[in-house]
């Protein structure tokens, strides 16, 4: 009997700290409906979400900061005085306990302020102003200059970011989407993330957002220089509300249920097991996986778990590791108007979205070869999409605006109205949408 | 009479050889230097890529040894969940394999994959179908191209025979490049590291658009088809740069001692010219005040007497007047080359040149001598073929030139008593004494303005100086040339030559 009292206070005492943790970061599996028609066999839509709450400003993470500007001879004008206004403006925003470097690349990188605890920022804001523009876009180098300051101070804080801002293609150094893609892969690994900021409309929006998408940072299309420092400081705004890091999702699914794609998501299926790995999660941020699945029959009446989600992530406060779950179940009945009736909307719309986007990357590569008309096909499957959705599970705020916008930029798909600006702002959104990106 | 000035000439003259001088001397350095600046960039190529070859060696090198290290902790039980967990972590490693023979590739697997394993799995079908023949327990590294895309795939056998590897992350080592770049580089070059194609990877600075590299290196032994062009910012290394900086100022220094020396020079014999010619002009006008006065006074005397009516007699009154005739002649051959040379000097003499026959002409000049010359106590023969001989001259420099030539005899070759004039068969006009004749380091100078051989025998005799330098000037203005020799048997011998010219 003492025995048994003991395990139980050890039990309480586990489960009190597991809530504890599970105050912070929470995830939920959601399929698109949560009762199916039984004895049938089909595809099912599970969403897999995670959640951060709100981050107290006070007891917010310490962080690593690289901010890496273009200074190419493009840049001159307006455009580096906003930089390096917005450069200043975050280096404001940043405490003593945070680190900071800042690097410019031209023809190669330079590092103007090396990595640093931000104790003299009046100091620092001073060396900033001696950017100026000159010669050609060594992207690559500045990124990686910029790594190699975060590094100098690897372990000293919970969050590293490249910050980088370009307005030009990169025309030095290793330039492929797909190199920087992997070189964004490789930073992911080290905890780096790389948020881009495009600005103006010659920038490669390829490049910048696979080099995001891969280190799991943001990216931004900044159309007018003007718009800089706000966005400095919205991007810094996720960098000091950072939650969660080297966040890994695991989603096991139940027999009946065999995971056979990601939407949206690039990701690993291996033995029913879908593996994800995320580089952190911001405050009040929502990430999620849609995975589809092929369903096998069951029984009316009955009730199947789909999947056990579990999602292993480094509290940023104090570097531990910790570890939330989350089950979702699926109930059976012959009753189609029930079926129809639990459907869960968010879901079914986020998988909307989401192809769409798939749809309208694939739209871009089409409008990049010149076949205007395929393009414009999908985008306007896009638009069908959207309002079929909404037929199904009634009007929809999110979806609506999608058709809309879906309806203009299929109006853009032509020779005289697709250009470098309405590309990137498509691309800019459907990668926002893949990422989960905080927008405010 | 204004003396003109040759210094500009001088100048010139100088400047020529002092050119050349610093032409060959340049030469020689950049000679030189170009030989050194090539065993300096031979050698700092070298040095560059050993730097290069090692900075880059030991990126790999480390990206194998991550990757070998993290392959090995699976062998033991190489199972998909810890092969997927090396690509997950290990930044060095792209894509984890594994391979079992019959079965082909176990991890990753088509199904399920990342988009990254798919395109590994297309990219190393060839590998995978091949086979992993020889696979031991040691590790096996192969260089693989993809287009000119190179990555390095490295595999060994697990525990369980089956065979696992990994494909290295080359933008791992890529960004590590720029800092080996970077440090090979250093503050004397620009480095390019560049793919099969000659497409840029990277590059430590912005190269020089127009010039081609200093130097194209393989790096094949690091990393194959890649190569690393080479600018060298400072020309030459500092020992060589060093040595072209003293050559230089050697070579402009030896210029300037040579420039300033000869000026110095010029400077000094300038000065003693200048006080020689005033000393000569001073000889001259004394000479000449001398020459006038004499026969002036000679003159007033003679004229004085006739016109007191102290002549008493016919024969006293006609050797007066004799006196008067004679003296007034000299007085007119004085005047007469005095003004002649003014013209000379000033180039204003014109020549009136057409053919002549040279014998009738030098018979008739050396005839109206014949009584001057007897007068003085000397004989004069005159030896001219019958045969005409024919020149294109100026009759009238010809006659003044030989009436020079004897005055001059009469003046200095007095002792000799003799004057010889002939026309040679070559058509030279020669006029010979027997006097005392002329050093031979006199014999040019003879012919300069004012000159005098200053001896004893000038001493004795007056003269303005002007006689033999009017001659000679005379006989060069049409064309011709007077030269002063020793003549066999004793005196002195003018020769007035026409270079055969037989118009």
């Amino acid at each position: 009997m003492k025995t048994e009292t003991i395990k139980a206070v050890a039990a309480a005492l586990a489960l009190a700290a597991f809530g504890t943790a599970t105050a912070d970061v929470s995830c939920r599996v959601e399929p698109d409906y949560s009762v199916r028609l039984a004895d049938k066999a089909g595809d099912a839509y599970v969403k897999v979400t995670l959640a951060a709450d709100r981050v107290v400003a006070a007891n917010r993470p310490s962080v690593n900061l690289a901010i890496v500007l273009d200074r190419s001879g493009s840049m001159r004008g307006d455009k580096i005085v906003k930089a390096r206004e917005a450069a200043c403006e975050a280096i404001r925003r940043l405490d003593a306990k945070d680190i900071v470097s800042v690097v410019a690349y031209d023809n190669k990188s330079e590092v103007i302020i090396p990595a640093q605890y931000v104790t003299e920022k009046e100091a620092l804001i001073a060396r900033i102003s001696s950017i100026e523009p000159r010669g050609c876009t060594a992207l690559f180098d500045g990124v990686s200059a910029g790594a190699t300051e975060l590094r100098k101070f690897k372990g000293k804080c919970e969050i590293s970011r490249v910050l980088l801002l370009s307005d030009g293609q990169a025309n030095v150094g290793p330039s492929s989407p797909d190199e920087l893609g992997r070189y964004g892969a490789l930073l992911m690994k080290d905890g780096i993330a790389v948020s881009t900021i495009g600005l103006g409309v010659d920038y490669n929006e390829d490049l910048m957002t696979r080099l995001s998408q891969k280190s799991d940072g943001n990216s931004y299309f900044v159309e007018n220089s003007n718009d800089l420092p706000r966005v400095f400081a919205r991007e810094l705004g996720d960098v000091l509300s950072v939650a969660a890091t080297k966040v890994a999702l695991k989603v096991r699914f139940c027999g009946g249920f065999v995971p056979v794609a990601l939407i949206g998501r690039d990701g690993r299926i291996m033995d029913g097991v879908v593996t994800i790995d995320l580089n952190q999660l911001y405050g009040g941020q929502e990430k999620y996986v849609i995975v589809k699945c092929d369903a096998a029959p069951a029984p009316a009446g009955s009730a199947r778990e789909i999947a056990k989600a579990e999602i292993s992530y480094v509290d940023p406060k104090d570097e531990s590791s910790r570890t939330v779950t989350a089950v979702g179940t699926v109930s059976y009945s012959l009753d189609s108007a029930a079926v129809a009736a639990s459907v869960n909307k968010g879901v079914v719309r986020e998988r909307a979205l989401n192809e769409n986007a798939m749809r309208t990357e694939e739209a871009l590569r089409r409008a990049d070869r010149g076949d205007y008309a395929a393009a414009r096909e999908l985008i306007m499957m896009n638009h069908v999409n959207s309002m079929q959705v909404q037929g199904a599970i009634g009007v929809d705020a999110k979806l609506q605006a999608d058709a809309e916008m879906q309806m203009s930029n299929s109006m853009k798909m032509s020779r005289d109205s697709y250009d470098s600006r309405e590309r990137k702002k498509m691309k800019t959104s459907s990668f926002q949408l893949f990422n989960q990106q905080k927008l405010k | 009479m204004k003396r003109r000035s040759n210094l500009p000439v001088a100048i010139a003259l100088l400047a020529i050889p002092s050119l050349v001088f610093a032409w060959v001397a340049a030469g020689m350095i950049a000679g030189r230097l170009e030989l050194l600046a090539e065993r300096a960039a031979a050698k700092d190529a070298a040095l560059v890529e050993s730097r290069v070859s090692a900075g880059l060696a030991a990126s790999v090198e480390r990206a194998k040894h991550a990757a070998e290290t993290a392959v090995a902790s699976v062998c033991a039980r190489p199972a998909s969940e810890a092969l997927a967990e090396i690509s997950r972590r290990e930044p060095y490693v792209r894509n984890a394999f594994r391979w079992v023979a019959g079965r082909s590739v176990t991890f990753p697997q088509e199904r399920g994959a990342t988009q990254e394993e798919r395109r590994f799995l297309a990219r190393y079908v060839t590998l995978f179908e091949e086979g992993f023949k020889g696979a031991s327990r040691d590790f096996t590294w192969r260089s693989w191209f993809e287009g000119d895309r190179l990555s390095f795939v490295g595999w060994r056998k697990a525990a369980d025979g089956s065979v696992v590897g990994a494909e290295l992350e080359t933008v791992a080592f890529l960004a590590e490049f720029p800092s080996v770049l970077a440090e090979a580089a250093g503050d004397g070059y620009i480095l390019e590291l560049r793919d099969g194609a000659g497409g840029s990877l990277f590059k430590t600075d912005a190269t020089p658009e127009k010039k081609s590299p200093d130097a194209v290196l393989a790096l094949s032994s690091v990393l194959p088809h890649r190569t690393l062009a080479l600018w060298r910012t400072s020309p030459l290394d500092s020992s060589a740069a060093d040595l072209g900086r003293l050559s230089f100022m050697v070579t402009a220094g030896a210029v300037l001692f040579i420039l300033f020396a000869a000026g110095a020079l010029m400077l000094v014999v300038d000065a003693w010219r200048a006080r020689r010619d005033s000393e000569r002009k001073t000889s001259f006008v004394s000479n000449v005040s001398h020459e006038l006065k004499t026969p002036l006074t000679s003159i007033r005397l003679c004229a004085e007497m006739l016109s007191e009516g102290r002549a008493k007699d016919e024969a006293a009154r006609a050797r007066y007047l004799d006196v008067i005739t004679k003296e007034s002649g000299r007085l007119t051959r004085l005047v007469d080359n005095v003004l002649d040379f003014g013209r000379l000097e000033q180039n204003r003499r014109k020549y009136d040149l057409s053919d002549v026959d040279l014998c009738d002409l030098v018979r008739g000049a050396a005839e109206s001598q014949r009584s001057r010359v007897e007068a003085a106590g000397m004989v004069l023969s005159v030896e001219i073929a019958a045969t005409p001989v024919v020149r294109r001259v100026d009759g009238d420099a010809v006659s003044q030139i030989v009436v020079n030539l004897i005055d001059n005899a009469v003046k200095y070759a007095v002792d000799g008593k003799q004057v010889d004039v002939r026309v040679a068969a070559d058509g030279a006009v020669v006029v010979a004494d027997r006097g005392p004749g002329i050093p031979k380091r006199d014999r040019e100078r003879v012919f300069e303005r004012f000159y005098r051989c200053d001896d004893s025998l000038a001493a004795k005799s007056s003269g303005s100086g002007l006689g033999l330098s009017i001659a000679r000037r005379l006989a060069e203005g049409m064309g011709g040339h007077l030269v002063c020799m020793a003549r066999a048997g004793g005196g002195a011998e003018f020769r007035l030559s026409f270079g055969g010219d037989t118009k």
